[in-house]
This record gives C-alpha cells, structure tokens and sequence, in this order.
C-alpha cells in the first residue's frame, strides 16, 4: 500500500483519502469539506509559488496550504515511476522528487518502501 | 403573524441571488448584534401573505469555530423561524448535504431548495428527486437561482402551501438519527439522558444534538453547560476566576467549585469514549462523526439518486479556465493585470461623478457665501458642515465604483482565485492571500484610498488575519497624501522625482507588512485560520446582484460613517478657528490696513497721475492680502490647533518639525491634503491649492528651518502617521470596537514618529 501526505502528491495525480490526523479548528474545517477516510481526491495544481495546493473533492476544488497538506494520509495508485519494485524505487523517486518544492525524498522513499 | 423563513446554505449555492430574487428592493443589510457579520433581512408577498425573510451567512457546517456559524446557529435555535429553507447546490450535492444532515438533526423545519439544476445538467449529472426527498425525509424542490424570477416564484408557492398546511408542517419536523458507530452512539445515549435529566438547553436543541455537540468539544455548548450546571447546583462562580479554566491560577478551585456535578458526569463519559477511540483505532470522536456523517450521505446517494451521464474526470470549462487564470507564469501576470484594471477603473472613472459633487458643494458654498454675513456660524456652515459633509460624500462615487469591480470579481469567482496564487508571499506576514485586494485599493499602487480599501477587508473571512489587514492598509500611500509628496518632492528633490516615488512606494508596502508581521506576533497572536477554501467554478455574474451589493454596502457607509463624520469635521474646525483673535491684535490688523488706505490715497492724490493707477490699485491690493495672510497665520498659531502645536515643539523638533509643520499635521487628520493648505496659512501664503504649490515650495526650499532631510523626515512622518478621521471611522465600524480605531491613531503616530526621529537624528549627526 502507497501511502504518502498530500503534500507530496504531484500534479494530476489521483488518490482516496486513509487518514486526517489534524484535530482542533483544523481537522474540523478539513473534515466540513469532505476531506475524509474514502474520499477520492485529484492533485489539480498548485499556485505559482507551489503553495496553496488545489485539489478536486467530490466535483468541486479546494485548496489547502502544504503544512494543512501534511496532515492528510493518501493511498495513491503506484505511478509509472513507482510501478518497478526494488532497489531503484528509491534512485527513482529521489530523482523525480529533485524537482519538487520540498526535498523531503527519504521521508517519500521509506513510505514507499 | 408573519412568518419567518430563514435562507440557509453553503456559501457559493446561489443563496443570495435567491434572496435577491424573493425580495427585490425589499430588503435591508444590518449586522447582528455585537459583530460584524452582516444581517440580511427582507420582505416578500404571495397570494396577499407577507413574509419575512433572513438569509444566513454561508457557512459549510455548524460548528462554533467561526463567527458566521455561530450566527447561523443561534438564529437557528433562538429565533425559532417557521421554516428553514436549505439552498442546495444539485452540481455539489454530496457537501451541501452535509450540513443538510446538520440542520435536520436540529430538528428544524427543513425544506430543500435544490438549486443550480441547469448546471448540474450541463455537467451531466442528473438527480432523482422524488427518491431524494423521501430518503431524507423532508420536501425537496428545485430551482434555478440565475433564472431567479422562475425558482424564486415556485419556491414561494411551495413554501406558502407548505406554511397554509399544520399537518404538513408537523411532518416537516423531521428529526434524522444517524448512527455513529457503537462507541459513539453508546456515549451519545448515555449524554442525552444527562442532559434531559437536567433539562439543558432542551427549549432550544434536541438532547442528542446537545449530546453530538459534547462529543465535538463544542467551545459554546460547553460553557453554556458550565453555566447551567452552576445555576442548577447553585454554585457560585469562584472568586479568582470567574470558572474561567484559562485563567484560574488555582486547580483546586476549578474542580470543587467550578466544575460541577453535572458538567463532572458528562465529560467523565465524554473522556472514556475519547479515550478508548484514540487506543482501539488513533482517532478522535470528532472525526468518527464525520465521517458517518458524509458515509451516510454516500450511502444514501449510491440508492440511484444521482446519474452521471458523461465521464466524471471530464476537464469542466471551469478548470480549463483554471489551467490559463492560475498557470505558474500567465496566471500572476493576468492577475497584475486584472488588479491593475480594477484601479484605473475605480479611480479614473469615479474622478467624473467625484468632480459633479464637488461642484455641487462649491456651488452651495459659494451661494451661502453671498447670501449670509460674514461671521462665525457662516465660516461654521462652510468650512465645518459643507466641508465635512462634502468630504464625506465624495467618497460615495469611488466607494460604489471599487464595491462594483470588486462584487464582479468576487462573483465570477477570480477573487479566490488571487487569494489562491497570493496567498503564500502573504502568509509569510502573517496575513491572507485575500489581503491584496483591501492593501491595493488603499494605495499600493500609489493613489489609492483607505476608506473604500478598509472596507473592501469584507471579502476576509478569517479574523485575525482580517485585523491585522485593517490595521495596515492605512500606511499605504492614497491620493490624499501625494499632493504633500509632490510638494516635498518639488522643493527639495526635483531632480530624483521618479526614484523618490519608487522609494515611497516600497516604504510603504515594507513598513505595512512589517507592521502586519509585528501585529500577528504580538496583538493578534495566533495560529492562521487555515486555508481550507473553496475554489468555486467561474460564473457569469447576474447585473442584479452586482447593482444589489454595491449600493448595500454604499448606503451602509454613507449612513453610518456620514452622522459620526460630520461631527467631527465641526470639532476639527473649532480646533483651528477658536479661539481666534484677541481685540488688541484685530485692532493692530485694522490699523494696518488702515495705514495702507490713508498712505496710497495720499501718494495718489498727491501724483495725479492717471495713467499709473492701475497699478497703484495692483500694489495696494497686493499690500492689503499681505496683511490678510499674517491675519490668517496669526489667527491659526493662536488657535487651538496652533498652540497644541506650538506646545508640542519641543518634542517635535527632535523629528525637525516645528510648529507650522505640527499644525499642518494635525489639519492633516481632516485629510491628508490639507497638510499643503494649512502649511501654506502657516507660512502666510494664504489659501494654497494643492495642485498649485509651487510657490509654497519655492518658500520651503529657501525657509531656513526647512533641509532635505526635514522634508524626508516629514514625508515618513505622513506616510505612517494617523490615518484621516474618516479612515478612523471606517476602521471602528469595520473591526466593530472604537478600541481598534484608537489603537490605529496612538500607534501609527508613535511609530511614525520614532521613525521620523531616527531618521532625522541620524541624518543631522550624519551631517545631512
């Protein structure tokens, strides 16, 4: 099972919710927008500075800041890249992931491990 | 009696056109009570019924964390309307329903207006509504809000029926249960009977909705129970801190006497199925409720209630508008341009009916001029009413042409665009993507105004971040302060125009968002409201709803702002006219005058000469208006404006102001460009138009008590320095306390100030 934060997801990329970890003020307003276990979520793009994400929720778009993003736990279908099991996933995503935003690839490589 | 109905949805369902549509021109804004959310209430008729009509702030649920929520909740359950009427957006049913869900597990008279039918159908979803409604218990009608005319007029037959009919109405109530899974709905069982057991707030919510709120940790629920738990067992509020927990200092004191018996057994329970939820499966009951709630409306619309007839993950024309309007590289460049647009507009187009009402008063001015005797109570009509109200009212034309731009922007749906591309430059402040409306407007691109941009923070919905936006926007430059600029620029860096400019403009921005970084970690500490927001698709917005929300708002300002305006407007006057001049003094003016008469009728008796008495007459009257000018300086260093000036040189002098600036800055508190007038009265030029200063800046320039470094110091001083009164009264309605306001005048002063002084002193030791 693949699962990585929203913030890690990229563009155009489909995935259903597993978990909302926020609580307080935030995990209610995520949660009032539907963003929950089951939900079927599409990257549809970030802002020019690569923060807020807009994504697509039950046919309508919502956006989030990243460090709202990291809160919430995506199953993603495994992507061309990640589709190869073994040692290159890792050379791989780290590869992918040198033109993102945050560098975060270990945290990215050990979840799909 | 007439009934109530309230309009209640999503923010985006099309509610208000609705509203619009019912009441037309009868309706009126207000806020409820003690804040600032905005109140809307109307009228309408139908078969010779009248009915009121409440549209309830857009909110996605029914939570206490935001204002609008609370609003909508407490309307809800305090003003008991006859029948609630749930806006449903048919393209976005399955969120819409789910604050549905939480209005019919209120017990309220629901109804639902399932709107936007034609959009739906064009996205290839269709609905079955009969299915719908019986599944949910409660009548379903739809409507077409952009046809308001058509939804509106079926809507009121359905609702009028439904009101003529008990029996009907009794059956309305439906009160759903939904099931939360064992462990809650356990819990939820045992809360109720807690709660019905001490009657608690049974008049206004059914016990288990009560219970659910317990579970949610709802702050209201929770404190209104701490208070009928210490009614119920006659406790007293402990002395140290009012059962307060934030704030008691001693533990003690909260668990015996404040926490009493009847908050103790629920929350004992509330805390056990937290628990036992946070070990078997690591989440939060909050969450579990959640997601039954939204697993109960799947489950309800997998029974074929909804058809998709083409591909879901079809791009909508939306998001392939989307892909150009918020592209990495076109998208800011559109928005420039679209901001750019929208303050050219606003400004160049407002100058035309700007201009009308200025001559309008300047005509009534003049006529009262020639028609009254020279005197106190007219100079009180001309410069402190018709002034004032003048002032006031020449806003008007500027207010209703940047509310109109804006209400296009805000309907379409770009506006959430630009909060959206903005919001992270922003949020390194402290502040929101939709703060660059209100600080643009206000004069980031330099000639704005702080009025309308003060109230344009309206499109904000998060508090804090929305105060820290109203505090700020008052330092960027408006056209009021360039005309003191120009002259400063004018006397002292002639050569340096452009640059000069440039520079003034970035202080600005840099020293509003700085304030807005200091303000966020200090006085409006906290947390950012998340940005949890809705990109609603893009609409065509309707003429009608334009028109309706630029004249609310207008009227809202010209009534409010107009009364407390005018009448400080007459105590800014008296403060530069009184106490005028002593008998000795007018005297010695008279003479003066006088002595010019009795010299020139001697030398032009004397010449005879008929040929050279033009100019004579010229040279006389020249000396005469010398005369009047020194009157005119005199009369204001003696007034009341002219000794708090002259009073407060010693201070200011450590700025480089002396007491002909200090004068010209606090007339600039009636408006930024009477700076120039009153420094052209100090500096006995008569009355200066701000457009022809150059011969007060050739008077500055030579003015010994005036370098380039006292001009830099004065231009920080007015960039940051009080906002104008009328500013101020905008700012007290728009953050809802005067405290704010007040904070705003001491504040930006201070900091203006020490501003100045740092750079005065720095530069003097500099040898500048």
């Amino acid at each position: 099972m693949n699962q990585i934060s929203l913030r890690h997801m990229k563009d155009n990329q489909k995935g259903i919710i597993r978990a909302v970890n926020a609580t307080g003020e935030m995990g209610r307003r995520i949660r009032d927008m539907g963003i929950v276990p089951g939900s079927e979520i599409a990257i549809q793009g970030r802002a020019p500075l690569y923060d807020p994400v807009a994504l697509r929720i039950m046919g309508f778009t919502l956006t989030l800041r990243n460090n709202e993003a990291d809160y919430i736990m995506v199953e993603v279908e495994p992507d061309h890249a990640m589709a190869k099991i073994g040692a290159d996933i890792a050379i791989t995503t780290i590869k992918s992931d040198r033109n993102r935003e945050e560098r975060n690839s270990p945290v990215m490589v050990a979840e799909v491990k | 009696m007439e009934a109530t109905i309230a309009l209640a949805g999503n923010p985006n369902s099309g509610k208000t056109t609705l509203f619009n549509a019912l009441t037309g021109a009868h309706q009126h804004v207000g806020n409820y009570p003690g804040v600032t959310v905005e109140k809307k209430c109307g009228t309408f008729t139908f078969n010779g019924k009248s009915f009121n009509i409440v549209d309830l702030p857009g909110t996605y649920s029914l939570t206490a964390y935001s204002l609008e929520e609370v609003v909508a909740r407490d309307f809800l359950a305090l003003e008991k309307p006859d029948m609630v009427v749930n806006v449903v957006d048919a393209s976005n049913l399955q969120r819409n329903l789910y604050l549905s869900l939480q209005f019919m597990e209120m017990g309220l008279p629901v109804f639902i207006a399932l709107n936007m039918m034609d959009v739906a159908q064009k996205r290839g979803i269709s609905i079955d509504i009969e299915k719908l409604s019986a599944l949910l218990g409660v009548p379903v009608v739809p409507t077409i809000a952009k046809n308001g005319k058509k939804g509106a007029a079926e809507l009121v037959e359905t609702i009028s029926r439904r009101l003529g009919h008990d029996s009907d109405r009794q059956a309305d109530l439906s009160l759903i249960r939904i099931s939360y899974g064992n462990d809650i709905d356990d819990a939820l069982i045992k809360i109720e009977k807690i709660i019905c057991d001490h009657s608690f707030l049974t008049d206004r919510y059914p016990a288990r909705w009560t219970a659910l709120k317990f579970l949610e940790n709802d702050e209201q629920i929770v404190k209104l129970a701490q208070q009928h738990g210490q009614l119920l067992e006659r406790v007293l509020p402990c002395d140290t801190c009012q059962c307060d927990p934030d704030s008691c200092t001693t533990v003690q004191q909260i668990s015996e006497r404040c926490d009493t018996l009847f908050i103790k057994k629920i929350s004992q329970i509330v805390t056990l199925v937290t628990d036992h939820l946070k070990q078997t499966s690591g989440t939060y009951p909050e969450a579990v409720i959640a997601d039954h709630r939204y697993g109960y409306i799947s489950s309800l619309l997998k029974q074929g209630i909804i058809t998709h007839h083409y591909d879901r993950d079809r791009l909508q024309i939306s998001d392939r508008i989307d892909k150009v309007l918020t592209h990495r590289l076109l998208g800011p460049m559109i928005m420039v341009a679209v901001l750019y647009a929208l303050y050219y507009f606003t400004f160049n187009y407002s100058a035309l009916p700007v201009s009308w009402i200025e001559t309008l008063f300047s005509l009534l001015g003049s006529s009262i001029d020639a028609s009254m005797a020279d005197g106190e109570l007219k100079s009180l009509i001309l410069s402190g009413i018709i002034d004032g109200v003048g002032g006031v009212l020449g806003f008007v034309p500027l207010i209703m042409f940047m509310f109109f731009f804006i209400a296009i922007l805000e309907d379409s749906g770009y506006l959430a665009r630009v909060a959206f591309m903005l919001d992270r430059v922003f949020r390194i402040f402290g502040l929101h993507g939709s703060s660059v409306m209100p600080f643009i407007i206000s004069g980031g691109i330099a000639g704005g105004c702080a009025v309308p941009g003060i109230m344009a923070t309206r499109t904000l919905k998060s508090p804090k971040e929305r105060l820290a936006t109203l505090l700020t926007v008052p330092f960027m430059n408006c056209g009021a302060k360039l005309p003191v600029f120009m002259l400063l620029i004018a006397a002292f860096f002639e050569e340096h125009k452009a640059l000069i400019m440039f520079l003034i403009t970035i202080t600005s921005w840099a020293g509003a968002l700085l304030a807005a970084k200091l303000f966020r970690s200090t006085i409006i500490k906290g947390e950012s409201t998340p940005f949890v927001m809705e990109l609603p698709p893009y609409r065509l917005p309707t003429v009608k709803s334009v028109v309706i929300h630029t004249w609310e708002r207008t009227w809202q300002y010209i009534k409010k702002a107009g009364t407390v305006i005018l009448g400080i407007s007459v105590v800014l006057w008296a403060m530069m006219t009184f106490p005028g001049l002593n008998d000795a003094q007018l005297n010695h003016f008279e003479q003066l005058r006088e002595n010019i008469k009795i010299s020139s009728a001697k030398s032009f008796s004397e010449s005879e000469r008929v040929s050279n008495s033009d100019m004579t007459d010229e040279i006389v009257q020249a000396r005469l208006n010398s005369v009047d000018m020194e009157q005119a300086k005199v009369a204001l260093k003696n007034s009341i404006a002219g000794q708090i000036g002259s009073s407060i040189e010693g201070v200011t002098m450590f700025a480089g102001f002396d007491w002909r600036t200090n004068i010209a800055l606090v007339g600039g508190f009636a408006a930024k460009e009477v700076v120039v007038s009153t420094l052209g009265t100090a500096y006995s030029l008569g009355d200066v138009e701000s457009e022809e200063s150059n011969t007060l800046a050739q008077r500055l320039s030579k003015s010994p008590d005036f370098r380039p470094l006292t001009a830099l110091s004065l231009i920080l001083f007015t960039m940051f320095y009080a906002p104008c009164f009328v500013s101020v009264v905008c700012l007290a309605r728009e953050s809802g306390s005067w405290k704010w306001a007040l904070f705003s005048v001491v504040f930006n002063t201070g900091f203006a100030f020490t501003l100045s002084v740092v750079i005065y002193q720095a530069g003097s030791l500099l040898g500048f």
